[in-house]
């Protein structure tokens, strides 16, 4: 549990002669200079409209200090009941406690979160890899464009990574992304073919410029992609491995 | 595992050496073969003017790309011509972004395709 997030846990029926109790919770969190707050509902049976409109003030001031209120836990009837009301527009419903964490985290701490896929180097195993980081950037609030772009740079880069690997004995394919509010970073790491050395700085030729691209080639389209839709293109060799990493910025 | 694309052919009403050939699907380095040799097939028994209609085309990649100016090429060499409609803005960027629309003979609409013939 973070310590800069203060959980209120409501019971029972939250009707009008509950707001006053509710205000003063609230106004104390607020003197003690406490910007996020979790409402936390789960043992709720009925919110009423007062109330409710006591929620709208706490986030309302909230947001003014930069900081965020957020409703957990509502059963099904007071999430519906919200909702038909346009409360969905100012308050996020989330599911629980630590998912309220993990919010706060991804919006104010800017860690990111990491994920790590390894494939056998087939290439029937690239569709799953592309939709798998497409759909989690739309998860994180990348637009569609965005996530189609990240398709692509995954595409392109596993492709790349099963075309130019060692095949005896055929060696994995690692994708590690690191998403962030504002950017992704992926590293895909793979083991040298015996002309790796050679692969890594024909790349790198291509990456800096060096090699004209011609659309007609066939070989160097896929890199052309990468390095028009990607902030950072680099490739390095280090041990037997090849690793390609890329910056894509989120589209603002 | 793997990756689905369908592609279906239809006639053009008076042009027999004509036909629209709809992709349905991700066009990427997983099913371009299969793409390839029956593109390749239709143009081999004369049928070498192509209107490729991408309404439901979701995805290509620049292997998908490779192909597409392959049949172009193919299709000016054989006396006829190869033409992409309906295109998705997510793949029109892409076609974009490596300059294949500069090479490609590309349609808002099918119909204003089909007529170019």
């Amino acid at each position: 549990m973070s310590e800069a997030l203060q959980v209120f846990h409501f019971k029972g029926n939250l009707n009008a002669d509950r707001v006053h109790e509710i205000e003063e919770s609230f106004a104390g969190a607020l003197a003690d200079n406490q910007n996020f707050i979790v409402a936390e509902m789960s043992e709720v049976d009925f919110i009423s409209s007062p109330v409710l409109g006591e929620l709208m003030g706490c986030k309302r001031r909230l947001t003014e200090r930069g900081g965020n209120l957020y409703l957990v836990g509502l059963n099904t009837e007071n999430r519906n009941k919200l909702r038909l009301m346009g409360a969905e527009k100012i308050f996020e419903f989330l599911p629980t406690i630590r998912s309220a964490v993990l919010k706060y985290r991804w919006e104010n701490e800017d860690k990111g979160d990491e994920i790590t896929v390894t494939i056998p180097p087939a290439l029937n195993f690239v569709p799953e890899m592309r939709s798998l980081f497409s759909g989690v950037a739309l998860q994180k609030g990348y637009s569609k464009r965005d996530a189609f772009r990240i398709e692509t740079i995954i595409d392109e880069l596993c492709n790349n990574a099963v075309e130019h690997g060692a095949r005896t004995p055929p060696q994995p394919v690692q994708v590690v992304c690191r998403i962030f509010r504002f950017h992704l970073e992926f590293s895909i790491i793979n083991r040298n073919a015996a002309t790796g050395g050679d692969g890594v700085a024909e790349i790198q030729k291509r990456i800096s410029g060096g090699a004209p691209f011609d659309l007609n080639e066939r070989r160097g389209r896929g890199i052309e992609l990468v390095k028009m839709l990607c902030a950072e293109f680099s490739v390095s060799s280090e041990n037997d491995k090849t690793i390609v990493k890329v910056i894509k910025k989120k589209e603002v | 595992m793997g990756n689905q694309i369908n592609i279906s052919f239809k006639d053009v009403d008076g042009k027999p050496n004509a036909k629209v050939v709809e992709f349905i699907g991700d066009l990427d380095a997983t099913n371009v073969e299969s793409v390839l040799e029956k593109i390749v097939s239709l143009m081999d028994n004369g049928v070498v003017n192509i209107v490729a209609d991408f309404e439901k085309l979701r995805y290509v990649n620049s292997t998908g790309l490779g192909i597409l100016l392959h049949f172009s090429k193919l299709a000016k060499e054989k006396g006829g011509c190869f033409k992409i409609a309906n295109v998705n803005e997510h793949v029109y960027e892409i076609i974009e972004i490596i300059g294949a629309n500069t090479l490609l003979d590309i349609y808002e609409g099918l119909d204003e395709a089909v007529l170019s013939l």
